[in-house]
């Protein structure tokens, strides 16, 4: 499965980050590919280009602030999560992701 | 310098959140890192309204990102008793505090962005519970942000 | 707007960020209040000069902050600072208009919404500190006052005398029905002004003396007793519950039910307060018990010429161990509900072990614990 994500929080320091690390690693560890934008405080890092849009069969983005640049996922089956719940979570997540798309 | 010597405290008596995070806060102002005490303080209070930044395993990353901040920051602190964080979850005896600025120190930035991606794991946080003097935490700290260039 | 929708769904967070900052302010209020009547017998704001009189205005002061601090707060939560002047200013209108704390709450929600919309107005630099310190406060404290004053309070208050009228127009008839609505309303808004009300109609009926005994007649303390039955359950009752379940009580309300005891021996039911606004099912356990032990109440034939409840009301009844009894009743069925019923603790973060949620809406999924 090809997996986007984006992660963002208020502060854009931690939480934005230790999200993005998790889910990367929860997606991996089941073989997936996966992509993630984090729009932290220094700004948009590895972002997500049209191409890689298209490819994904499912996009996670975080819920803490709104996400810029939403509009480049729309059309897709879009998963909305906490940053913390990646953080705490992201195995689930995953498995959930899973089931909705491959289930 | 995102964090030296004075910004570690080993064995620190802290009363609650409230305490440490004015702690931490003023350990910050007496480095220079703040342009505002009181507004920092309000921010990270703030930011914990919003969001548990109880990471689990007992570790705390009380942070904020605002114009009371003037240079991107680190404080390390070690509680020589546990405090209780938000509530009920764990209670926490190791502290990231976090200063950073409205804009600007992106390498600074990068390094505690890098260093949040590390508190996910395990062996990364137990690492931490061992550390014996600020020597072994820097050094801990340099290998977790290897890598980060500007 | 987005924003505004997310305060909705966020409005339970956001009252108990008002609560949190509430309870200090209810717990000083009420020690004082219930150290009043125990040094100053059960109507201590009439013995001027005494230490009751003292402590028990001590804790009415306190206790007449609660609106404004509620309202400053809520505010604060959802809008930060600039909320703080308006909800404190509006909360104290809530207070003298006899709206409560649920005007209080209210005006929080109306302070925070007004001053986040505000916020996000665009001003020239300069203007700023004067947009966030002078315009934004002065602009919704003024427009909240005047819907709390020529709206909103009055609706309360009319809710107020109706069920004053509803009462007194139920006569003596049915008693158990009696003790159930009793019961209801009195713990509905957990002291604030239903059992005032409610405690209202006996106390008036007091006046008719029975010839036969030189004291007030039977029906008027029977109905006395079953109002202050109201006051001291509600509090016992969330103590309690923390003492014999702890797990599922946060330490920040295991602290408030400790205070929440004792206040709840003065029959200061506003020790309820911070517990049962944080959980329905304590609110529920709450109103449950008080219902149960009213019925109760209305079957030991007691009565009292005593208008407090706890053990400043036992000095005037008139069958004291049955009285406690249907209070030792309500108390425990109360108690058992909550203990029943309490899974969770409250919590705003979620715990590892509990199950993610979701739901869909068109091609998206929210994932929530």
């Amino acid at each position: 499965m090809k997996i986007v994500a984006v992660t963002a929080c208020a502060a854009g320091v931690a939480h934005t980050f230790m999200a993005a690390e998790a889910i990367e690693n929860a997606a991996k560890v089941k073989g997936h590919e996966i992509k993630v934008e984090t729009q932290g405080a220094i700004g948009i890092d590895n972002r997500i280009t049209e191409d890689e849009v298209k490819n994904a069969d499912a996009v996670i983005l975080t819920t803490d602030i709104t996400i810029r640049e939403r509009e480049r996922f729309k059309g897709k089956k879009i998963f909305n999560v906490s940053s913390t719940a990646c953080i705490k979570s992201a195995d689930k997540i995953i498995l959930t992701i899973e089931e909705k798309i491959n289930g | 310098m995102l964090i030296n010597r004075n910004l570690i405290m080993l064995d620190a008596e802290f009363d609650s959140k409230d305490d440490a995070i004015e702690k931490i806060a003023k350990l910050f102002e007496s480095e220079g890192y703040l342009n505002d005490l009181a507004g920092y303080i309000q921010a990270v209070k703030q930011r914990e309204l919003e969001i548990s930044t109880n990471l689990g395993d007992g570790i705390g990353m009380p942070h904020a990102r605002s114009n009371t901040v003037k240079k991107a920051g680190l404080v390390f602190v070690r509680l020589k008793n546990p405090i209780q964080w938000d509530g009920d979850n764990s209670p926490i005896s190791v502290i990231f505090g976090i200063a950073v600025p409205e804009s600007g120190g992106n390498l600074h930035l990068k390094l505690l962005a890098q260093l949040a991606r590390n508190l996910i794991y395990d062996e990364f946080k137990e690492k931490i519970f061992k550390i014996e003097n600020k020597d072994a935490l820097l050094e801990l700290i340099k290998e977790a942000t290897k890598g980060v260039n500007e | 707007m987005k924003d505004i929708i997310n305060v909705f769904k966020n409005i339970k967070t956001h009252i108990l960020a008002g609560v949190s900052y509430l309870i200090p302010v209810v717990v000083v209020g009420g020690i004082f209040c219930g150290l009043g009547v125990a040094f100053g017998g059960t109507s201590p704001w009439e013995a001027e000069g005494t230490l009751g009189y003292f402590f028990f205005m001590l804790g009415k002061y306190g206790l007449n902050l609660m609106p404004a601090v509620i309202a400053a707060y809520v505010g604060y939560s959802i809008a930060d600072k600039p909320a703080i002047a308006p909800g404190l200013i509006i909360g104290q209108i809530s207070q003298d208009f006899g709206a409560g704390f649920i005007g209080g709450i209210l005006a929080g929600i109306y302070v925070g919404i007004f001053v986040m919309l505000m916020k996000k107005v665009k001003v020239n630099k300069n203007f700023q500190a004067l947009w966030s310190i002078i315009v934004i406060p002065c602009i919704v404290t003024v427009t909240g006052a005047f819907i709390m004053e020529f709206g909103v309070a009055n609706v309360i208050v009319a809710f107020t005398n109706w069920l004053t009228a509803f009462f007194e127009g139920l006569g003596t008839g049915n008693m158990i029905l009696v003790g159930l609505l009793i019961g209801f309303f009195g713990s509905i808004d957990l002291g604030l002004f239903g059992n005032k009300a409610i405690g209202a109609i006996p106390l008036a009926m007091l006046s008719t003396i029975d010839p036969a005994t030189g004291m007030p007649v039977m029906i008027a303390q029977q109905l006395l007793l079953i109002s202050c039955t109201t006051c001291a359950i509600p509090p016992i009752v969330c103590a309690i519950s923390t003492f014999l379940k702890p797990k599922v009580f946060t330490n920040e309300e295991k602290e408030a039910g400790k205070a929440a005891l004792f206040l709840g021996i003065f029959a200061i039911t506003e020790g309820a307060i911070p517990l049962a606004l944080s959980d329905k099912i304590v609110y529920a356990g709450c109103v449950f018990g008080t219902m149960v032990g009213c019925v109760a109440q209305t079957f030991t034939g007691a009565g009292t010429v005593v208008n407090w409840g706890g053990l400043p009301c036992l000095a005037g009844v008139t069958n004291i161990p049955l009285c406690l009894l249907a209070w030792g009743i309500g108390i425990a069925a109360g108690v058992t509900f909550i203990i029943i019923f309490k899974k969770k603790k409250n919590d705003v973060n979620f715990e590892n072990d509990t199950e993610l949620k979701v739901t869909q809406e068109g091609e998206e999924f929210n994932l929530d614990f």
